[in-house]
């Protein structure tokens, strides 16, 4: 930084100040003083990183292939052996299977439905009171899950939830929701839609806005009408954003917890059912480690877990390569 | 000659403010007009408003007989250069020239005879697989419009297309884009802030401010009759001496004079029939002499010439020619020569010009005085 401004000369007084700083050493260890102050600025928040965020992460890859419990000191090697029980387990596969349809379900759905409500929100702030659409969509968003989740088991509710009550406006039949193994996870991906759309929402508005005026006045002079706009124009100049809201959409995806914990009867100790139908990996590690304590087969988990999500993204990266237009 | 487009008494509000106020125009087929007028007068929404991106809040217009009021930009048989270019960032200079065509639908191989045919004569080529972030400004324009041309459209809009390149470039393109209009022959509308731009490139010129339409004319209609001060002033550099003075009557047979508060002019009595029309309740008019139209010299006795004795206070050497700025009485004068001896600086300079070349506006509303004679001055008449 110091040795920046001492090139760049741009008063006599930094210069000065500058000279005086570096008048004991050359240039090159004033750049090294200088990578000192930054890593001493940065040193606080690498130490509460290290102790809650990075130590974990390393010590959880230690006993995932150790048999380690909470109760003793003692931990003994065992090699490949907790991923060798863990894909014998009928129930890994079956969360595995549940994330993966979660996942690509409600990725899609989301990405979509937001740029969609966020092509309807556009012109929004040019008529009276428009501008609060956009809280109001984002709205959802800052509530606490678990606090909305509680609301929308009410809403579920087989007999006077609302969700019934507006399938049979649409003389649709009645489901059992969060208490069939068939809509259960389907319910927990409306909660998500309706608790996370708005976040991404937004994101989409903000690319939006970035597209010049002239640009898309361009395409209308072109003929370029509603959908082959969007395709053409639109969608292309906004795809860093839609890369962006994808792999967002992803990761939140693949971590749900909160919701489904809820939503399923957590507090009862029923969570992930009815007969496992919402247990996805992330209820599933949990379970594991903290109601059978079972560690070192959580953490062989939760690196499975991790390696998939990483796989996801860097397919998305590769994809993104290709479709993804930086201006 | 067939009107291409016809504006009737067309009127643009956003809310409360109004924008343009009763527009009519006419443009023939192949014309080239510009309008003119400095920025925030409504120039650009006019063009917008034509080109169908915006509704006008009265009136009509009407393309080829055709009233296209709700009709859509597409449909209007337009293209468009807009001032940033507007290209398709994502897209090659190719696609972005074959867009409008894709977008309606013509087979792969019309489209690609049709913009290589444009590519040819705007010398783009070598540019087609590149994207618009890799031109230069110049080329961008080019692309600009040949994407616009590219759609064989009846009337070409641009939005100030030259305003974003360098003053070299701009004198270029001026001249390209002057020929390319010769060859294509497409009646073209071309905003513009620049009175040389609209001078030097357009058949007839729209002058523009506040939302009205002021005059509409050749070049040399608006150069040598403007219709008020503002579009006296607007054109020409430097612009026209407009002073506003007051006429004394001082007997009523013999003579009036105009005068500011140190210096008095006689004025012949043959001229009665311009100043009076002029005339405001004051007693003030308006006189206009155009910077190129003094001579050096002068004398009193010659009664047709208005002869003033003025201070000089700076000159400005153009090379070419040089600008004099002089000070007659309070009144700051502004003369134009080409190719005379130096000047002085403080020293007193005699100008002259002849009536005829005077330019009279009423005292108070800047409204040219019309007349189709031109000023007889009976020999002898008297000036003082």
């Amino acid at each position: 930084m110091i040795s920046e401004v001492s090139k760049n000369n741009h008063s006599k007084i930094v210069r000065i100040t500058s000279a005086k700083l570096l008048s004991w050493k050359k240039d090159g260890t004033g750049r090294l003083k200088s990578t000192i102050l930054g890593y001493g600025l940065m040193l606080p928040s690498l130490l509460i990183f290290s102790v809650f965020y990075y130590g974990p992460a390393v010590f959880l890859g230690y006993i995932a292939f150790f048999h380690w419990t909470i109760f003793s000191n003692t931990s003994t090697f065992v090699g490949w052996k907790n991923f060798e029980i863990l894909f014998n387990q009928p129930i890994f596969w079956k969360a595995l299977w549940n994330t993966i349809y979660y996942l690509i379900v409600l990725v899609p759905t989301t990405t979509l439905l937001a740029l969609g409500l966020a092509m309807l929100l556009r012109e929004a702030p040019r008529i009276r009171g428009g501008g609060l659409s956009r809280a109001l969509i984002f709205l959802p968003h800052v509530t606490p899950v678990v606090a909305t989740s509680i609301i929308w088991v009410w809403i579920f509710n087989p007999s006077f939830g609302l969700a019934n009550v507006i399938l049979h406006i649409f003389h649709l039949p009645a489901l059992n929701w969060l208490e069939s193994t068939r809509w259960a996870l389907p319910s927990v991906m409306i909660y998500t839609l309706w608790h996370s759309i708005g976040l991404y929402t937004v994101l989409f508005l903000a690319g939006l806005a970035t597209i010049p005026r002239s640009v898309l006045e361009a395409a209308r002079v072109d003929g370029a009408k509603g959908f082959f706009a969007l395709r053409k124009v639109i969608w292309p100049l906004i795809s860093p954003i839609t890369f962006f809201v994808v792999v967002l959409c992803s990761i939140n995806t693949i971590q749900t917890f909160s919701q489904i914990y809820t939503l399923t009867g957590g507090p009862h100790g029923g969570a992930g059912g009815p007969a496992f139908s919402t247990t996805t990996d992330s209820l599933l590690i949990y379970q594991t480690a903290f109601m059978y304590l079972h560690f070192s087969l959580a953490a062989a988990m939760s690196l499975v877990l991790f390696t998939i999500t990483l796989v996801i993204i860097i397919i998305q990266k590769i994809l993104a390569d290709r479709f993804v237009f930086y201006r | 000659m067939m009107a291409m487009l016809t504006l009737a008494h067309m009127s643009k509000r956003f809310g409360s403010q109004t924008i343009l106020k009763d527009i009519s125009m006419t443009v023939n087929e192949g014309e080239f007009v510009a309008i003119v007028g400095p920025s925030g007068c409504g120039k650009s929404t006019l063009l917008r408003l034509i080109a169908g991106l915006d509704r006008p809040t009265q009136g009509e217009i009407f393309i080829e007989d055709k009233m296209v009021n709700l009709v859509e930009p597409y449909e209007r048989n337009i293209g468009m250069v807009f001032q940033n270019y507007a290209l398709y960032p994502h897209l090659t200079i190719f696609e972005n020239m074959a867009f409008g065509l894709m977008a309606h639908g013509v087979s792969k191989k019309k489209i690609s005879k049709q913009v290589d045919e444009i590519a040819v004569l705007l010398e783009l080529q070598s540019l087609l697989k590149k994207r618009p972030g890799a031109l230069s400004g110049g080329q961008r324009q080019r692309v600009a419009l040949g994407r616009a041309m590219v759609r064989q459209p009846r009337i070409f809009l641009m939005d100030e297309p030259l305003s974003n390149l360098d003053a070299l470039l701009r004198d270029r393109m001026r001249v390209e884009l002057r020929r390319i209009h010769e060859r294509i022959g497409i009646t073209t509308i071309y905003v513009t802030h620049d009175q040389t731009e609209a001078m030097t490139m357009a058949d007839r010129i729209v002058v523009m401010n506040n939302g009205t339409m002021l005059q509409m004319g050749s070049p040399e209609e608006i150069y040598h009759t403007p219709q008020t001060t503002f579009v006296a002033s607007f054109f020409g550099s430097p612009p026209m001496n407009i002073w506003r003075l007051q006429v004394t009557l001082s007997d009523v047979v013999q003579a009036s004079s105009l005068q500011n508060s140190e210096n008095r002019i006689e004025l012949p009595l043959e001229m009665k029939h311009l100043w009076q029309g002029a005339l405001d309740q004051e007693n003030c008019l308006q006189c206009g002499v155009r910077p190129e139209s003094w001579r050096l010299g002068g004398e009193k006795k010659n009664s047709h010439v208005m002869t003033v004795v003025a201070q000089i206070e700076r000159i400005e050497s153009l090379g070419a020619r040089k600008i004099i700025y002089a000070h007659w009485g309070e009144m700051i004068l502004v003369a134009a020569f080409p190719n005379v001896p130096s000047f002085a600086r403080n020293s007193e300079v005699t100008l002259s010009v002849p009536w005829k070349d005077v330019h009279w506006f009423h005292g108070s509303s800047g409204e040219a005085i019309r007349t189709e004679e031109k000023i007889m001055i009976r020999a002898g008449g008297g000036i003082s």
